[in-house]
């Protein structure tokens, strides 16, 4: 009877032991996999800090060819060697026009959506997927939208991020600059980590 | 009686494997606590970082930075580990700048900042070495011109 007492105690003590450490070991394996997860997250969020950062490193350089294009008075010429030629031509156009289509604003921004497109297209080498879209009228790029997906490996979680390229304001006074007016170069349209 | 002597140790064997269980158990269940309290501190700190919505909330011109952040940070861990048991818990927070520049002609151009935080809180051993809990780190971008 003894015997079978201490069999039963012992089975009893065997089972309260193994729900206790897999109780405690699903714990903490959930406490880390919520850890884990939050840290995913937020190094998603850096990855999309970083394409921000690169996309506003683009822009910049965009922005200072393009006015580097005005200012020099390139569109007098066809002769620009990283502009296509019927682009150029287009712009000879719109200079002619005087005034018509807003000036020397509009031929700014159109060599500035030019060469946005291109450098936010070889953004595409950094991060593993990205689509660079832009409306286009003929050879004239009117606006630029970039969206990205960024994962990276070992991380069940992605990051989407869309951008669009605002249009620049300078104030001309005939050929002269003014002053820039712009307050910001692109907007975040969305933000989305699932 | 060499039979109740042998029961007597094989029970005696048993209450030691479930008293060690039960330490083993309730050590686990610290450290879970201690996880899910130093992920709460560490994310509130890095939310309240990726909320701002400029650098001048982050820095002053002089860039004698991490000022709010750090203050901020204090307070919440000193809330969330108050009690007695959390006095072997610590926090560490790394902080970077970043600015990316454009080689312009005439001078060149800061085009933005961007900020990096670290958090990492961890537990302090009696043998003097620590026991990372949590590493978050976030980063936060602001450019110059919006």
């Amino acid at each position: 009877m003894d015997k079978i007492l201490m069999a039963l105690l012992g089975v009893g003590f065997a089972i309260i032991s193994i729900f206790l450490i897999s109780s405690s070991i699903n714990d903490m394996d959930r406490a880390l996999e919520f850890s884990e997860r939050n840290r995913n997250f937020y190094e998603l969020d850096s990855l999309g800090e970083n394409y921000i950062a690169d996309v506003d490193v683009a822009l910049a350089l965009a922005e200072e060819r393009a006015l580097n294009y005005v200012l020099n008075r390139d569109y007098e010429r066809y002769s620009h060697p990283e502009l296509p030629v019927e682009l150029q031509s287009q712009i000879r156009y719109i200079a002619n026009s005087d005034g018509e289509l807003g000036g020397l604003n509009d031929i700014l921004n159109i060599v500035y959506l030019y060469f946005a497109e291109i450098f936010l297209n070889n953004l595409i080498e950094r991060y593993e997927t990205s689509i660079v879209s832009a409306l286009r009228d003929e050879h004239q790029v009117l606006a630029v939208m970039s969206e990205i997906l960024i994962s990276t490996s070992g991380i069940d979680s992605n990051l989407s991020v869309s951008i669009s390229v605002n249009r620049l304001l300078y104030v001309f006074e005939g050929n002269d600059l003014i002053e820039r007016a712009t307050n910001s170069r692109f907007t975040i349209n969305s933000w989305v980590i699932w | 009686m060499i039979d109740k002597l042998i029961s007597v140790a094989i029970f005696m064997v048993l209450c030691v494997f479930v008293v060690m269980t039960v330490v083993y158990a309730s050590n686990s269940r610290q450290r879970v606590n201690e996880i899910y309290r130093a992920s709460m501190v560490a994310s509130s700190s890095i939310e309240e970082f990726r909320a701002l919505s400029s650098p001048h909330e982050f820095y002053d011109s002089d860039f004698s930075q991490t000022v709010i952040i750090t203050r901020y940070f204090d307070k919440e861990f000193n809330e969330i580990f108050s009690d007695s048991e959390s006095h072997n818990i610590v926090y560490m927070q790394e902080f970077f700048i970043y600015t990316p520049v454009l080689m312009g002609n005439s001078e060149d151009e800061v085009i933005g900042t961007m900020f990096n935080l670290r958090t990492s809180i961890a537990r302090l051993n009696s043998d003097g070495t620590q026991t990372q809990l949590i590493n978050y780190s976030a980063k936060k971008y602001f450019s110059n011109r919006g």
